[in-house]
């Protein structure tokens, strides 16, 4: 795999990580599963008949999806510790953590992605509420 | 929803399919970063977003496996498109152009995501039904490779190259053995379907092309039958003649 590597004299440690990393891979189960990384990685035009490569490609999207969500959580959370503040009452209710599209635009907008949504959907019933408890 | 049924067409009940799977993948990866829920937009958002993710990422590797020269990606194809993924935002050593792509800090810190990171499988086992969806989707990679193998004639084309069809398909012998096979089976239906067109159009119905479509493919040779006509009949048989009264054994 390694065999046309530009490599150096130092770079063999970074090497046996790497491939040690790609090893340790089959047998690591990424969460978004093979079969969806497959299809989309197919539709793209990527052939590979390597799972580890698919592996790998998971784990990236993965990694990236999980920073995006931590991102929005800070945003959520931040955002909730500045309501507090405010109202009191309504502590209790708004300590629940909900992905909700303000915060993942906010999140998302650091990563380039410019995310553009309806300001709000008037046949929800809870319209008009606040937007952390517009849970769906 | 009906905005959507018109932009997918046909294809729609896999692309649901695909697209649930990505909102289950998507909602434990938000459950294990600390969410409780979501709101159905952002969630439809997000896994949206995911999916566009690996699409361009193996957009971007494929390319650049394309502009090597090769078809199949390798890891070093992935690694830069995983870099140029992540150069929205920078990473650790992107100024550093003399690096090898193995020695990148995007895969040090992929490394350690894997490392730390618990690992939590896919919620469900995907059902069977998706298997032949795979082979199908990975067919392009196997396929070529095993008809080459068959065949060893076709062992100079390129294996990237589509499948030759079967040779039946394009050896003229073999189509009109088919062909002759498969009529003379069906004299007598043939015979009784044409005997009771032209019964139909005796009784003044207008099936007549469909009785001269049906006579073009008489199977077999009849034996001639011959009329003595007279004079004051001769333009009635001639009618006759054309609705095909008179032809074959009748």
């Amino acid at each position: 795999m390694n065999q046309n590597t530009p490599s150096g004299e130092g770079k063999h440690d970074d090497d046996s990580a790497l491939s040690d990393f790609l090893a340790s891979l089959m047998d690591y189960t990424p969460t978004i599963p093979d079969q969806l990384v497959e299809h989309y990685v197919a539709k793209s035009g990527f052939q590979c008949p390597d799972v580890r490569l698919i592996r790998l490609v998971a784990v990236a999207t993965q990694k990236f999806i999980s920073e995006v969500a931590t991102d929005a959580l800070q945003q959520c959370k931040a955002r909730q510790a500045s309501a507090v503040k405010d109202k009191r009452d309504k502590q209790q209710k708004d300590k629940r953590l909900i992905l909700t599209m303000e915060d993942l635009s906010k999140a998302l907008s650091e990563y380039g992605v410019n995310v553009k949504h309806q300001e709000y959907f008037a046949d929800s019933p809870s319209t008009g509420m606040d937007a952390a408890s517009r849970e769906e | 929803m009906a905005m959507s049924r018109n932009d997918e067409g046909e294809t729609r009940p896999p692309s649901l399919f695909r697209k649930a799977i990505s909102k289950i993948a998507v909602a434990q990866i938000c459950q294990s970063v600390g969410f409780t829920g979501s709101q159905q937009s952002a969630h439809e958002a997000l896994s949206d977003i995911a999916t566009r993710y690996m699409e361009a990422l193996a957009k971007s590797a494929s390319s650049n496996a394309n502009s090597c020269g090769r078809t199949e990606c390798n890891i070093f194809d992935v690694i830069h498109a995983i870099e140029d993924m992540s150069s929205v935002q920078g990473f650790r050593g992107a100024s550093d152009i003399n690096k090898s792509l193995l020695d990148s800090d995007i895969i040090k810190d992929l490394i350690s995501f894997v490392r730390w990171v618990d690992e939590i499988p896919f919620a469900k086992p995907i059902p069977c039904s998706n298997a032949g969806k795979r082979s199908r989707i990975s067919r392009c990679l196997s396929e070529p490779r095993e008809s080459c193998d068959q065949n060893k004639e076709f062992s100079h084309i390129s294996p990237w190259l589509p499948a030759f069809p079967d040779p039946s398909t394009y050896k003229n012998g073999v189509v009109e053995a088919r062909r002759e096979e498969g009529s003379s089976g069906n004299e007598e239906e043939h015979d009784r379907d044409i005997n009771r067109i032209v019964d139909v159009q005796e009784c003044g119905c207008e099936n007549r092309n469909n009785s001269e479509e049906e006579k073009r493919v008489l199977p077999i040779k009849r034996p001639k039958v011959r009329f003595k006509l007279e004079l004051g009949f001769e333009l009635g048989v001639e009618v006759g003649l054309r609705r095909g009264i008179f032809r074959g054994g009748k």
